[in-house]
């Protein structure tokens, strides 16, 4: 959906509207809100502002349970993007986990859902990364995805900020001893960072047993 | 010619869109899809806004009307548009051929159909959206050609990679009355390290158009061939290799 929302724009299409139709009105929305955040356009935002919330279908005061909704299906979509290199048991999985964090009956008024630029970097990191085992999935209170795998005590967690930065924190025992590190890094690094401890081989792969029932 | 096996297949969205002469009455649309609820998991109204602003006083009016029901699978992969003004399916990736496609559609076209008075189809729209997603730095890409056989032509110069265009095609089809739309354009791509292109096509029909059920749906099934054709002639055997990496 996203490659469709950035020809739209720029593009006088003759053919049929899709089912992307919402997305990209969405996307028009969006633009202009922030078109008038700018703060030379100061003068203007108390007449329009109240405007585009009643046009839209998203305002900023929306209900959480409509947020927690809006987020999931933006989530599932977004991942459609991406499909072709996700096998479709992972993608199952990771969807379920997705329904249970977004679950309504687990957030509290207040909470902020997690952001689409949070779940963008996720969705690359996971890209590069290939687990063969789906992250457990958790929310920070200020809406950022966190992403966990856990083999006994050993921990791999992945807090997911905007522009593909994550923060990692490993918490495992090396030779017997406790040892826990933590850092922030581009993505793209992330694989260098976490090698000394074996992520693949420690949380990735599927446990024997498990192993042999996903065959 | 490839028959659709790739091993990832680009395909983004598939769509089949059927369009009424006449608006049928919302009541009409939303019954069909209370009807086919129970094949998906989400039910969603759709909805326009008009909106009148004077920009001199600042007062505005804004219209909401109600032109359809969008139902989607628990994935939101499948999604049925059951709307006043026709009806629409659609497939996101990972997308399961054109059998399991076309046979959801049907399914739901005949009940969409069921629920309607009167239904003349005066346009059928078979639309396919590919994504190639090219191994390279953004900002870095060269030799359009290596992975479309359309793209804009640029005289000789000095000229940086391509960061960006945009082009469409607009050309009547000599086979079965069709037009065909092809957008194509350079995107930000959803991998690291990627750029990605697009390449859209929209076989139309607007003339012609069988009246019986099964007349209009082995003309879709040729529209559906049609585009096969195009995107085989549009892509390289380099983007070929890309989908079956």
């Amino acid at each position: 959906m996203s490659q469709l929302e950035s020809l739209k724009p720029n593009l006088l299409y003759a053919g049929f509207s899709s089912s992307t139709s919402v997305g990209v009105a969405s996307h028009a929305l969006a633009k202009a809100r922030k078109a008038i955040d700018e703060p030379r356009n100061a003068v203007i935002q108390s007449r329009v502002i109240p405007m585009l919330d009643e046009i839209s279908n998203t305002p900023s005061h929306k209900a959480l349970p409509e947020k927690l909704y809006d987020a999931l299906a933006s989530f599932k979509i977004r991942t459609a993007g991406v499909a072709r290199y996700l096998d479709s048991a992972w993608r199952a999985k990771f969807f379920a986990g997705l329904d249970r964090l977004l679950d309504v009956e687990a957030w509290e008024i207040g909470d902020s859902p997690p952001t689409d630029d949070s779940f963008s970097t996720l969705l690359r990191a996971l890209i590069l990364l290939r687990p063969e085992r789906p992250p457990g999935l958790g929310a920070s209170h200020d809406g950022k995805l966190l992403a966990a795998w856990t083999v006994g005590r050993d921990r791999l967690t992945l807090e997911c900020l905007k522009n593909d930065r994550v923060l990692w924190i490993v918490s495992c025992s090396a030779d017997g001893e406790p040892e826990r590190a933590a850092g922030e890094v581009h993505i793209s690094r992330l694989s260098d960072v976490l090698a000394p401890y074996n992520p693949n081989q420690r949380w990735f792969q599927h446990a024997p047993q498990e192993a042999r029932r996903q065959s | 010619m490839n028959n659709g096996q790739y091993k990832r297949a680009p395909i983004q969205e598939a769509i089949i869109d059927l369009r009424l002469d006449t608006p049928c009455s919302y009541d009409a649309a939303a019954k069909a899809a209370r009807k086919a609820k129970g094949e998906y998991f989400y039910s969603d109204p759709e909805g326009i806004n008009e909106v009148t602003l004077d920009t001199l006083t600042g007062k505005h009016t804004s219209k909401q009307s109600q032109t359809g029901v969008k139902l989607s699978s628990l994935d939101r992969a499948d999604v049925a548009l059951f709307r006043i003004n026709g009806f629409t399916s659609a497939r996101l990736a990972p997308y399961f051929g054109w059998d399991n496609f076309c046979a959801r559609t049907r399914r739901d076209w005949n009940i969409y159909k069921t629920a309607l008075a009167h239904s003349k189809v005066v346009r059928i729209g078979v639309r396919y959206v590919n994504r190639i997603d090219i191994p390279t730095d953004p900002g870095a890409l060269r030799n359009l050609e290596n992975y479309l056989t359309v793209f804009p032509n640029l005289p000789p110069g000095q000229f940086a990679p391509m960061t960006a265009y945009n082009i469409q095609v607009v050309r009547p089809f000599l086979v079965d009355n069709c037009n065909i739309i092809i957008n194509s354009g350079l995107i930000p791509s959803p991998l690291l390290n990627h750029m990605s292109l697009v390449l859209d096509i929209d076989v139309g029909c607007d003339s012609h158009i069988p009246i019986k059920d099964a007349d209009m749906w082995e003309l879709i099934t040729r529209m559906r061939a049609h585009k096969n054709e195009i995107f085989e002639g549009c892509i390289t055997d380099e983007s070929r290799r890309i989908f079956d990496q």
